[in-house]
């Protein structure tokens, strides 16, 4: 083995874990395992390729650089397999598997809108800082600031309406 | 101040607690690990044809005809029209457009 392959297995030991945690938000399991794949695939091919620039930032930012993309490629060829990807109704098919309270937030966060949503996504790695997440987004670090406020006031109003509606 | 919020950080523990199995992690390094040595085997052909290309380029740049340099913007080209009654040269000219 050789110095490369040592570092990138460290790089793969490191950043999959948050890589999974963030993919598990929207998709089952086993896709996300295999979206954590693709997006170690696709940062090898572009740090090997040259692409990877560490004066701009981390390489775990520019992996979930690429994870968003994987992301968004991924709900797509979802929703062309399944038709309709409903988030409660993913989140309902995982209920057996998972805890109660898990379930209620995955699908409080699929029901957020836009940067609100992807903020929120990205800040599941408890690696990533808001500079890092305002560099990725193409935002200022105000504007993340902001959509976390706002992300975190309607995930607990979520949460306090689903736990009302049930009891 | 980059910091970030506790109280939603507490919330996102919930979703933080999965985490790859061995057999996983394994599976994935091995994979970029294949991916390194994938490019690798391509490097020293890639590197071949580039200095063939560059023999070629220089070659052929060697051989070139040599004729007058072209002015600034304008070039010109004699054709000799056979078959003609005349026996008449055309002179064209061209204005390049920059």
């Amino acid at each position: 083995m050789t110095k490369s392959d040592i570092a990138w297995s460290q790089v793969v030991r490191e950043l999959s874990p948050g890589l999974l945690s963030y993919f598990q938000v929207v998709f089952p399991r086993e896709i996300a395992a295999d979206l954590v794949q693709e997006t170690l695939l696709r940062l090898v091919m572009k740090v090997r390729g040259g692409s990877f620039q560490p004066t701009v930032g981390s390489l775990r930012m520019y992996a979930y650089g690429i994870a968003r993309l994987v992301r968004l490629e991924g709900r797509r060829s979802e929703g062309r397999v399944l038709h309709v990807v409903d988030p409660d109704q993913v989140a309902d098919e995982r209920a057996g598997a998972e805890g109660d309270q898990k379930r209620l937030l995955r699908r409080a966060i699929a029901r957020l809108k836009g940067l609100e949503q992807e903020v929120i996504l990205l800040l599941v790695d408890r690696d990533l800082t808001l500079a890092e997440i305002a560099a990725l987004l193409d935002v200022p670090v105000g504007t993340v600031k902001s959509h976390v406020h706002r992300a975190k006031e309607n995930l607990k109003d979520m949460l306090r309406e689903t736990h009302a509606g049930e009891r | 101040m980059d910091k970030r919020d506790p109280e939603l950080d507490q919330m996102l523990d919930t979703l933080r607690g999965d985490r790859p199995t061995e057999k996983e992690l394994r599976g994935w390094q091995a994979a970029t690990l294949a991916a390194t040595r994938g490019n690798r085997r391509y490097l020293w052909p890639a590197l071949a044809a580039g200095l063939i290309g560059v023999v070629l380029g220089a070659a052929g740049a060697w051989n070139a005809p040599r004729g007058e340099e072209p002015c600034l913007n304008t070039y010109s080209q004699k054709l000799a029209v056979e078959n003609s009654e005349s026996d008449a040269t055309f002179e064209l000219t061209y204005v390049k457009l920059d």
